[in-house]
């Protein structure tokens, strides 16, 4: 049986001349009806790039170089645009990347199906749209005759990208490509968007490329796996024979570093409280509240409980994590304990001391003891400082030192979070995220604070640097005995790292304990169906 | 959608009674005697020579006599009804002589407008369409170029070529439709150059979002790419501006008529500010206000229609 | 200003260094609009090292030439060198920028900070009247306060300064919020760092780029405003040239002398074609 897709000795390159860099570097692979095959590896590993290729969409600046792709039949290299676009949408679908973003928001959702029907069939309007709503039904979308007539931003992301599945999937496609089109979902929505793809691909047997840098989604849902490493193919095969019996060390560092792949037993070792010295919780926090009030363009303000009576303490040296999906309040509550925002109601303490309700001298007095990392550290680092600046920054605001002893000791910090000393004067722009990530840490621990506040702070980045950077905060909290408050949406992370964990729900802390009782018998269903929901399970 | 509404006219009304309230301060408030200026925009002369009782009859009319709070109501009252004082240039009621002037400016701001929406959006989709690099830096850079003209140079330069040396259209004058061209493309032209601006960068921006690549996926063609979705995109920031700008068209049609020695309103304001006639130039200037204030009220009503996310902001 | 940031929030293990120091290049364009408008600022300061003509006396006979050698932009009607007149009209066009500048800045810079940074309700009220400030196009503003106030090359100077206070107010306060709310900046508090320090080491470094576009922008726009007055005929007396009048008084002549009227118009272009050309590339670079 011949290919449905197939893909020979692929080269894209980046920019043009002396300049060009290879992104995709002479991948090949074949895919067949009713199979799925999953494309993996970190990023910049030109996956998402080869998948462009195959639909004709790369972005601007890059260009196929050289090698064949042919897709049930059609030679997409060799075909005018205007063929092309006719093989888009009824030949090859796309599942795209972050469904917030990926439809037309003036355009309501039955005009954007209708749209990629009657590019395709002959069909009149009123035939468009009611084949429309047959496909909103199809995805499993509720109310479906109402969501015709709504715009995207009316629907939650797993919505949308149901909508997109229809969309890719409505002019019933030999092959459907998702690029990474879960990633961005929380893990409950991530689970029931994938289930409805295998379903739809199933009922046509068509087959789906899988662009993932998720092990885990990989081993749950694909047939074979081809593993990219800087543009190559490493390694492929049946997913239980790659996943199972890695040849390469890339394929074998990608497992190791898949969060949802590794098992308790893989934590760091850590030290088991901090002997007894002292028994009494460095952070309490009780009764905390926190009401927001949205004002529409449209109408009176609306009142919104973003954290609603959250309590827990935090023993010196441990880490505590919270774990929610979007919108639960999690970042909310960390910015109270950091002193960005003050609650409604409710007080956090650090060893007594209030914290909500700081002000001047105080609040800055404070900051010796909490400090903040956040999710994006390109944002949060002042583009024009050169790296020890910043990281001294601290000890300058609290007057520590002379200059050069300052200087002195940004070094120190950057041989701490494992940065080399040469790029003490490299700006933030010229790092690479996980190094400026250290950079964000290393800045955070110049005070030695008591608590440091964690806010999402390894979600963006690869897997294999998460690991890393993971691996650095367990060794200085054994150094330095600091305390964390952890706050992910990735239960997966939090395993490897938190002594105990809350789940926050829509405000409200609806279970907390250690982190193995949480994990192996959790008490409440919506900690049951979070665990449920991370991928990988097949594999484990 | 009601409140929407009502809060829309309710704000249009209070930029008027605001943009009057200003106008007030500055005219009549701000230099230290607006009688002496009346007298002197009255004719030369007459102000060292007016009499005493000239002086307090006319402080008298404008209520100079009596406390500011109360000037500002007896005028702001008389303003509600309609009564917009007299000319002190001609002793005509204000009304009637803006009333006169006003269709020939309208004319000329309207056609004006739509040269500026036309050529505007051609440009900047054009710019976005062509694929020949040359073109498309021709596209981008001549907007940003003929912002910097000034308005009545413009003029200037239409009248030399295309009445002087082609003898295409009238230099002067306020007949017809032919003699209304050169004119509203002079307004036209700085107005159509911030539309290119602004709809240029907006449709190269939605080009580079994301869900473009989701339309394309679909099997879209180019233009329908272009057309319908990025213009359509690109055209809600652009519709703020040309609220914005209509205003401003006014202003240039002071200018503009004066190049073109039309009557208008441009016409009368340059007269009347010459002549220091102080009350057609606070009635003139507040029309402008007027006039900023009823296009924004329109922009703001179809902005619903256009932007789903200002109608029904998501939960 | 987002597109300068690159592209790797979630990033490699790659030393993801592709955009180092981009080799120093001329930039032409920059340099060309500078030498605009330096040449115009030497006009202004020391109009005698450009042209020998007298700007006020004309020779008879050599009036209504059109542009040669000896008369680069040709004479007027009564034989003055136009070029003459153009270099000595520099010096009161730019004062009266400088002067409407000034005004502008400092008021606009007062309200966008303290609404900026204080906010709340300070902010709405001062918001609002910036609102009905913007109904009436700036030039009308100017008219009018030239009303009030009376002729003169000041008093336009004047006019047109303050009308322009709201739109720049505006965008002040913009560029304002945007640092103030900037990530790192809030990073800087959580160090401990005092305000002043924040402002003085992150805010202010950050806000000097767009300041600066915004001043050119200003001078672009005020250059236009106050030749616009000047042509109407609001602004300096008869003989003494200036550049919006030189083009007034081109006018009658339109049919005959077109260097009249074209040539000052060119000068004025250039001038507000450069400023605006680095108020852009200011505006981009961050």
């Amino acid at each position: 049986m011949s290919a449905l897709l197939t893909v020979e000795g692929l080269v894209v390159d980046y920019g043009r001349g002396p300049d060009a860099t290879h992104a995709v570097d002479g991948v090949g692979f074949e895919l067949h009806e009713g199979e799925t095959l999953a494309l993996v590896g970190a990023s910049g590993s030109g996956k998402s790039t080869t998948a462009h290729a195959i639909i004709g969409l790369l972005p601007e600046g890059a260009k196929v170089v050289g090698g064949r792709i042919s897709v049930a039949g059609n030679e997409i290299l060799t075909l005018r645009e205007r063929e092309r676009a006719r093989l888009r949408g009824s030949v090859i679908g796309l599942v795209p990347q972050d469904p917030t973003v990926s439809l037309d928001p003036v355009q309501t959702i039955g005009r954007q199906i209708v749209e990629a029907i009657r590019l395709h069939q002959g069909l009149p309007r009123h035939a468009a749209r009611a084949e429309a709503l047959a496909v909103l039904e199809r995805v499993g979308i509720d109310r479906p005759k109402l969501r015709l007539s709504q715009y995207p931003h009316e629907l939650s992301g797993g919505q949308r990208q149901r909508v997109l599945i229809g969309i890719a999937t409505v002019n019933g496609p030999r092959l459907v490509i998702a690029d990474e089109a879960t990633s961005g979902l929380d893990v409950t929505v991530q689970r029931r968007v994938l289930d409805q793809l295998d379903a739809l691909t199933a009922e046509d047997g068509a087959a789906v490329l899988l662009i993932t840098h998720d092990l885990g989604v990989a081993a749950d849902r694909a047939d074979a796996v081809v593993v990219l490493e800087n543009g190559r193919v490493v390694e492929s095969g049946p997913t239980a024979r790659v996943l199972g019996d890695p040849q390469h060390p890339a394929t074998r560092r990608l497992i190791e570093s898949a969060p949802s792949l590794a098992s308790a037993r893989d934590r760091p070792s850590r030290v088991i409280a901090a002997e007894g010295t002292d028994a009494s919780p460095l952070l309490t926090v009780e009764g905390l509240r926190k009401e927001f009030t949205l004002r529409g363009a449209i109408g009176r303000g609306e009142h919104i409980v973003a954290v609603d009576d959250v309590g827990f303490e935090i023993p010196r040296g441990q880490t505590y994590a919270l774990v929610g999906e979007s919108g639960s309040g999690k970042t909310t509550t960390g910015r109270i304990v950091a002193g960005f925002e003050r609650p409604s109601g409710g007080s956090a303490r650090i060893d007594g001391e209030l914290i909500t309700g700081a002000r001047g001298a105080a609040l800055r007095g404070l900051r010796r003891r909490v400090q903040y990392v956040y999710q994006n550290p390109f944002a949060s680092l002042d583009p024009r400082f050169a790296v020890h600046e910043i990281v001294a920054e601290p000890l300058r605001s609290f007057g520590i030192g002379t200059r050069a002893e300052r200087r002195e000791r940004a070094l120190e910090l950057l041989e701490a979070v494992h940065l080399p000393p040469a790029l003490a004067t490299r700006r933030p722009a010229q790092l690479s995220g996980g190094q400026r990530q250290r950079v964000a840490i290393a800045r955070a621990i110049a005070l030695e604070p008591q608590l440091v506040v964690l806010d999402e702070a390894v979600s963006a980045l690869d897997v294999l640097v998460q690991r890393q950077v993971l691996e650095l905060l367990a060794e200085l909290q054994e150094r330095l005995s600091v305390s964390y408050l952890f706050i992910s949406h990735d239960l997966a992370v939090v395993r490897l790292v938190a002594d105990e964990v809350g789940v926050l729900r829509a405000g409200r802390l609806v279970e907390h304990g250690p982190v193995d009782r949480v994990f192996d018998d959790p008490r409440h269903p919506y900690t049951r169906e979070l665990l449920e929901a991370i991928p990988g399970t097949a594999a484990r | 959608m009601l409140w929407y509404i009502a809060r829309r006219v309710g704000y249009a009304l209070i930029v008027v009674w605001a943009a009057w309230t200003v106008t007030f301060i500055l005219l009549y408030r701000l230099p230290s005697d607006p009688v002496s200026i009346m007298l002197h925009g009255a004719g030369g002369e007459v102000a060292s020579r007016a009499s005493a009782t000239q002086r307090a009859a006319l402080a008298h009319q404008y209520g100079f006599d009596r406390p500011v709070i109360v000037q500002y109501f007896l005028l702001l009252g008389r303003a509600l009804r309609g009564d917009f004082g007299l000319s002190v240039q001609n002793h005509l009621p204000v009304a009637k002589l803006v009333g006169q002037a006003l269709p020939s400016t309208v004319q000329i701001a309207l056609l004006g407008l739509a040269f500026a929406l036309l050529l505007g959006a051609g440009v900047a989709i054009a710019a976005n369409y062509s694929r020949n690099r040359f073109l498309r830096g021709l596209l981008f850079a001549v907007p940003p170029l003929t912002a910097s003209f000034p308005t009545f140079w413009v003029g200037l330069m239409l009248l030399e070529v295309f009445s002087f040396r082609l003898g295409w259209f009238p230099a002067v004058g306020n007949d017809g439709f032919r003699a209304a061209v050169l004119p509203a493309i002079t307004l036209a032209i700085p107005a159509a150059a911030s539309y290119a601006q602004v709809l240029s960068r907006g449709i190269e921006k939605t080009l580079r979002e994301p869900f473009i690549d989701v339309v394309r996926a679909k099997g879209a063609q180019r233009a329908r790419v272009h057309l319908v979705h990025a213009f359509r995109n690109a055209m809600i920031p652009a519709l703020t501006l040309v609220g914005l700008t209509v205003g401003g068209i006014f202003a240039g049609a002071v200018v503009t008529e004066t190049v073109f020695s039309r009557s208008g309103m441009g016409n009368l304001l340059q007269a009347s500010v010459n002549s220091q006639d102080i009350p057609v130039v606070q009635i003139l200037v507040l029309l402008s206000a007027v006039a900023f204030a009823i296009v924004n009220l329109a922009v703001d009503l179809v902005y619903p229609f256009i932007d789903p996310r200002i109608a029904r902001p998501a939960r | 200003m987002t597109d300068v940031l690159p592209l790797e929030t979630a990033a490699s293990t790659a030393p993801a260094r592709r955009r180092t120091r981009t080799p120093f290049r001329v930039r032409y364009d920059l340099v060309l609009a500078g030498a605009v408008l330096l040449v115009i600022v030497l006009w202004a300061a020391v109009p005698q090292l450009f042209t020998s003509q007298n700007p006020l006396v004309g020779v008879g006979a050599a009036a209504h030439q059109a542009p040669s050698a000896a008369h680069p932009f040709g004479t007027d009607m009564i034989g003055r060198d136009l070029f003459a007149r153009v270099v000595y009209g520099t010096r009161s066009s730019l004062q009266a920028t400088a002067v409407a500048i000034a005004i502008a800045f400092v008021a606009s810079t007062v309200i966008g900070l303290v609404s900026g940074f204080v906010g709340g309700v300070l902010d709405e009220v001062l918001m609002r009247v910036v609102d009905v400030m913007l109904a009436v196009p700036s030039l009308l503003v100017s008219l009018l306060l030239v009303t009030a106030l009376g002729f003169g090359t000041t008093n336009v100077a004047i006019a047109v300064g303050i009308g322009s206070v709201a739109a720049f107010s505006r965008v002040l306060r913009s560029e304002v919020l945007k640092v103030r709310t900037a990530a790192y900046v809030e990073a800087a508090a959580g160090t401990g760092a005092r305000w002043w320090d924040i402002l003085l080491r992150h805010v202010l470094p950050l806000a000097i780029t767009p300041i600066l576009a915004l001043v050119a922008l200003e001078f672009g726009g005020a250059i236009l405003a106050i030749a616009s007055l000047n042509f109407l005929g609001y602004g300096a007396a008869p003989p003494a040239p200036d550049w919006g009048g030189l083009v007034s008084d081109g006018r009658n002549y339109l049919a005959t002398a077109w260097w009249l009227t074209t040539l000052p118009g060119l000068v004025i272009v250039a001038v507000v074609v450069s400023a605006n050309h680095i108020s852009r590339v200011l505006g981009e670079s961050r």
